[in-house]
């Protein structure tokens, strides 16, 4: 008798044990995780596609919509060769790429060292804001599906073509933030965007095949060797 | 009852489960970019705004504009042609691939008016285009077919502010900004009492306006 009330004791206090154990498990998960979850919160460029958006996806043949408008999506030929020759003439000088888009006077601008590349009129977030900040470029995809938004701002298009994927410390890449070429507006110079940066397919053709890492077959990620073209999204107040 | 072993084993269990969770919760922003920030200070570039491809024979009183479509496959082509202080405008659209100008509209204008390409001319899909006709009085947005087709109305062109002025008289057209859509031209206006801004859907097929809540600015 006098072992099985030890018995039920020692299960009391084990249990007991386990419970006080549990408290400040939680609390500390309580008080961590907002601090570690703020990247993550960051919602994403294309809502409903999200993560999907950051993989190669071609849908020839595929029908979109945006502003309630059925949009046929162009056909896209997948790149064969895997390493694309350098251009001659495009590689002048080794000196540093870096993107400019201004978001006051909707433009982007591409130099290497001193010397502008392009620019041209863009068309950023209206539904969605466009992060401010200091990027790189991460992945290139030839093309992708983005999806997002809700009601009247309902968006789902294939094949987005010559998409350039950018993050940093604060706007991590698994949100999907990009520049990439467009094919359902035609309204550049303002703002039309669920965030990203909206360019015409001509341009954004030019700055793909010009921007680092340089362009490896039809998905190029960028790495220590190969890192990729910094991106600065500002606005002329934040200067 | 608790000894000192116990308190041990327990803090341990404490710190041990907390790494875990907090591995767990870092797992989940693994997909993060390993890039760094940067902190270099922007100088501001030079902006120049873009404008369509201006040729202009020096010797000769013609001028050419060319403004390709969003996806490179056409070109509308605007010839100016100065004859007694009259300006007349020519307009061509042609493919790229045959490169065969077909000519879509011709007006000569005073010396008080005069026609350009806006950035945005073409439809996302190649199938219209718009001009802009800067007057004294008003500036009027004619769409066209590339094609060079009637449109709806019977004509080869229509005015979006002449046909505006007669269907919204309590707003006054300020821009045509460009597509928002394959049939969806973007027009933005001020209502005239209080000067609100108010963007327009211009249904091209339609000839109707659609009033939107949202300014496109």
């Amino acid at each position: 008798m006098r072992k099985k009330n030890k018995k039920r004791k020692d299960i009391f206090y084990l249990t007991l044990r386990y419970l006080i154990t549990l408290i400040p498990i939680f609390i500390l998960v309580i008080l961590i995780y907002p601090l570690i979850s703020k990247k993550t919160s960051i919602p994403c460029a294309n809502s409903l596609s999200c993560k999907e958006s950051l993989k190669l996806k071609i849908e020839n043949g595929a029908v979109g919509i945006f502003n309630n408008q059925k949009i046929i999506a162009p056909n896209i030929a997948l790149s064969t060769s895997k390493n694309k020759p350098v251009v001659l003439g495009t590689k002048t000088t080794a000196d540093e790429k870096h993107i400019y888009v201004n978001l006051t006077t909707q433009t982007l601008s591409a130099y290497q060292g001193k010397t502008l590349f392009m620019q041209t009129p863009i068309s950023s977030g209206l539904w969605g804001k466009t992060p401010k900040g200091d990027f790189k470029i991460w992945v290139k995809l030839r093309a992708t599906r983005m999806a997002g938004g809700s009601g009247a701002d309902f968006y789902d298009l294939p094949n987005v073509p010559f998409v350039m994927f950018f993050g940093n410390n604060d706007i991590p890449a698994s949100v999907g933030f990009s520049l990439h070429g467009t094919y359902w507006h035609n309204n550049f110079g303002h703002m039309m965007s669920h965030g990203c940066v909206n360019m015409k397919t001509t341009d954004a053709e030019k700055l793909y095949n010009w921007a680092d890492p340089p362009t490896n077959g039809n998905i190029t990620h960028a790495d220590n060797k190969n890192q990729g073209t910094k991106v600065t999204i500002y606005s002329q107040d934040s200067i | 009852m608790f000894t000192l072993k116990h308190v041990l084993k327990t803090v341990f269990f404490i710190v041990m489960a907390a790494g875990l969770v907090l591995f767990a919760l870092m797992q989940r922003n693994s997909h993060k970019t390993t890039t760094n920030v940067f902190s270099q200070t922007i100088t501001s570039p030079t902006f120049v705004i873009p404008t369509p491809t201006l040729l202009v024979p020096v010797s000769t009183p013609s001028q050419t504009t060319t403004m390709d479509s969003p996806d490179g496959t056409k070109t509308l082509t605007m010839i100016k042609r100065q004859i007694n202080g009259l300006a007349a405008y020519f307009f061509y659209t042609s493919n790229k691939s045959d490169a065969v100008d077909k000519l879509i509209f011709k007006k000569t204008e005073g010396l008080t008016e005069s026609f350009s390409i806006p950035y945005n001319t073409w439809s996302p899909d190649n199938v219209y285009f718009f001009l802009k006709e800067a007057t004294p009085s008003v500036n009027n947005y004619y769409v066209f077919y590339v094609s060079g087709n009637l449109l709806p109305n019977n004509a080869q062109y229509v005015n979006i502010q002449e046909l505006f002025a007669q269907k919204l008289p309590d707003f006054t057209l300020v821009d045509v900004t460009g597509w928002a859509a394959p049939n969806l031209v973007l027009v933005n206006t001020k209502t005239k009492q209080e000067g609100r801004d108010v963007s327009f859907w211009f249904d091209v097929p339609g000839l109707s306006f659609i009033q939107l809540s949202t300014y496109f600015n």
